[in-house]
């Protein structure tokens, strides 16, 4: 075995975004292909932008079932402790997140409903602007409205994370200096590296180091500037939030989408949530939970220190849900 | 806890056999239903009022009716979560009879949550899981109306469960959560019976009275009353005047009712539900107003609409009458909460079931 390999097995692997909503959740085919590339945990988003409270709940009641059908397999956790449990055992460990808080449907309540059903974290707008704020795309970039305020406040009151990811720039910078704990980019790129409304600026990543929080790198193409989402791409990004703000506050958020051409069909069709690129888009790839193992080997050729690749493979989300989980 | 509420308890308290004032106030006390919809849900009115008068566990309607649909009733049950968190030195949610005996011991009132129909499960059997999750132990699947799941008690036909019902119910004995057969047509209700009965589960008539004491069609048949009783169940008795019928609810009333259920099927298989709203006015109006779920009662419509609800104290006086009546010690403190107890530590546990057909 490489370095990397063992590495890889030995560390806990955390993979902070894979979408789950009613689209993308398959029987029996991914779950267990990223189980065998070596990750530990997955944070599944089990809606996005598609759907209100009805619909939410719908897909929480759906993979709740299919989680709870597999018990050899697979188990729903919400603790840090569940989470080295879940690995001692053998078992794929899950959480849930939401790309979205129009799911809330103004009913502020709901932010502990959904953390009782095993939601650990909410990001506040998906590129469109919503109640809470502006999203990463949107034509404006204002901050966040006073029920904004309350959102993330109550977040951090019932122990979830507030995540930045496809929010608009000063949506996140108001969020980040109201305070009340850790906030994090569960899948975000870097902006320095290439401008695309979806990756994020450096004083975003600095503002987030300062809370607390951890940037995890995503695999999607068209964010790298690499249609192929290469490793050598997705390490120029990684790298970049290391040298920025230093390796306990970089993490993986990959984003993997089996059925690619039904995802670039989808932004096709939601212009408003999904304008122009600064490039022409051309469907790129996303990357495979199999590259988990290059970027290791990338780190390390780099000659990032083992304890740094264990904290960006998943130690860093880990000391996060001891931190602010309940 | 307001001054007037203490009194009206003591005023109570007066009139009662010592032995029943003994045994009610060292027992378990628990009221198997109260409406708290988004219009009846009142916690600093009413809560304070059952918890002067001596009742320590109630089992709160966390759902509009008629009707509701996924998106409402689950955002009326964060609210309602979130108003018991808040109120956390003087209530707390259970969802184990452990932790309703801890509220006691700790003299918090345990509040458990309960579904009357099954329009907020949106036609989906997985959602059972969910608000098992959010504190549902407690459900019925039809209210007096036909819907996807079965039919009601207040039907013009009385079928069984439907295919999507049967899964429904099983999805409740998984998840630990009791079948209520309130509200429901007597053939589901009996069916209900017969799949709790299979997987070794009790099942319940939460708050129905003896439709041998008077046949008004929300009030049980010895035939249901004897199959739940055979599943380990209990049968909760009405404090709503139109069941009795008694326009003024009395107690001696909801009494003729107890005393049937135990002769019955005896005093194991009895307990209480008063099913009490401060708003009469406003449930008489809704009654009104959904006659499809309302048809005329026996008598027609001037024979108790708008009659009054049984109040509180008058759990004492129901006491009173049981000791009155020669009600063993131990047949009283089971009527008045410990059936409900033994009843949920069953029903509360997760069945093992055959995989659905």
């Amino acid at each position: 075995m490489t370095d990397a390999t063992i590495l890889l097995r030995d560390a806990l692997v955390w993979d902070n975004t894979l979408p789950w909503g009613p689209g993308y959740a398959d029987d029996d085919e991914t779950l267990p292909r990223f189980h065998r590339a070596g990750v530990d945990l997955i944070s599944l988003t089990v809606m996005g932008p598609e759907a209100g409270l009805d619909g939410t709940l719908r897909q929480i009641a759906r993979v709740r079932a299919h989680i709870a059908a597999r018990p050899d397999s697979m188990v729903l956790c919400g603790t840090a402790a569940e989470i080295t449990s879940a690995r001692a055992s053998g078992r794929l460990a899950l959480v849930f997140n939401l790309q979205e808080t129009n799911m809330l449907e103004g009913c502020i309540e709901m932010v502990a409903a959904y953390q009782t059903l095993g939601v650990r974290h909410m990001l506040l707008a998906y590129n469109a602007r919503n109640q809470v704020g502006d999203g990463c795309a949107e034509v404006s970039d204002g901050g966040l409205s006073r029920w904004g305020l309350r959102v993330v406040a109550e977040m951090h009151r019932v122990g979830l994370w507030v995540d930045g990811t496809h929010s608009g720039y000063r949506t996140t910078m108001d969020a980040m200096a109201a305070g009340g704990g850790p906030f994090i980019f569960s899948h975000c790129n870097a902006h320095a590296v290439y401008p695309h409304y979806r990756n994020i600026r450096d004083d975003q990543m600095r503002a987030c180091a300062v809370s607390g929080g951890v940037i995890g790198i995503n695999g999607l193409g068209e964010f790298l500037d690499d249609d192929a989402a290469t490793t050598a791409a997705m390490f120029r990004h990684l790298d970049h939030i290391v040298q920025l703000v230093g390796p306990r506050h970089a993490g993986l958020g990959l984003d993997f989408v089996k059925d690619a051409p039904r995802f670039w069909a989808w932004v096709m069709n939601n212009p408003d949530a999904w304008p122009p690129a600064p490039k022409p888009r051309t469907g790129s790839a996303f990357a495979q939970p199999e590259q988990v193992l290059e970027l290791v080997e990338a780190m390390l050729r780099a000659g990032y220190g083992e304890d740094a690749v264990r904290a960006i493979l998943g130690g860093n989300w880990l000391r996060l849900a001891e931190e602010v989980w309940k | 806890m307001g001054h007037g509420q203490g009194e009206a308890f003591e005023r109570t308290r007066d009139r009662c056999d010592p032995r029943a004032t003994r045994l009610y106030q060292e027992a378990l006390v628990w009221d198997m239903t109260m409406p708290f919809s988004e219009v009846y849900g009142e916690f600093d009115l009413t809560l304070p009022r059952f918890v002067a008068a001596g009742v320590d566990v109630i089992s709160l309607t966390v759902q509009n009716l008629p009707g509701a649909d996924i998106a409402r009733a689950t955002m009326h049950l964060a609210r309602v979560r979130a108003g018991i968190a808040a109120r956390s030195d003087r209530m707390m949610l259970c969802t184990s009879v452990t932790e309703i005996r801890r509220a006691k011991a700790t003299g918090k009132l345990a509040l458990i949550l309960n579904h009357q129909d099954g329009s907020p499960l949106g036609g989906m059997p997985e959602m059972v899981e969910v608000y098992h999750r959010l504190g549902i132990r407690v459900a019925l699947l039809a209210y007096n109306a036909k819907n996807g799941l079965a039919d009601g008690c207040a039907e013009r036909t009385d079928e069984g469960l439907t295919s999507l019902g049967r899964r429904v119910v099983a999805a409740m004995l998984r998840s630990g959560m009791l079948c209520d057969g309130t509200h429901m047509g007597r053939r589901s209700s009996l069916e209900m019976a017969e799949i709790c009965a299979a997987a070794g589960r009790p099942m319940a008539f939460t708050h129905s009275n003896a439709h041998a004491v008077y046949p008004h069609y929300r009030n049980i048949t010895d035939e249901q009353m004897r199959a739940c009783a055979a599943t380990g169940g209990v049968i909760g008795v009405n404090g709503l005047g139109e069941f009795l019928p008694d326009d003024e609810a009395g107690t001696d009333a909801i009494f003729a009712h107890l005393d049937h259920i135990v002769t019955l099927v005896g005093p194991r298989h009895a307990g209480i539900a008063m099913d009490y709203l401060r708003d009469e006015d406003r449930f008489w109006a809704s009654v009104r107003a959904t006659a499809s779920a309302w048809p005329d009662p026996p008598g027609g419509v001037r024979q108790g609409r708008g009659s009054r609800f049984a109040q509180p104290e008058q759990i004492l006086e129901l006491t009173d009458r049981m000791v009155r009546a020669g009600y063993p010690d131990a047949a009283v403190t089971d009527i008045l909460g410990e059936n409900w107890a033994r009843l949920c530590e069953a029903a509360w546990q997760p069945a093992i079931l055959e995989p659905a057909a």
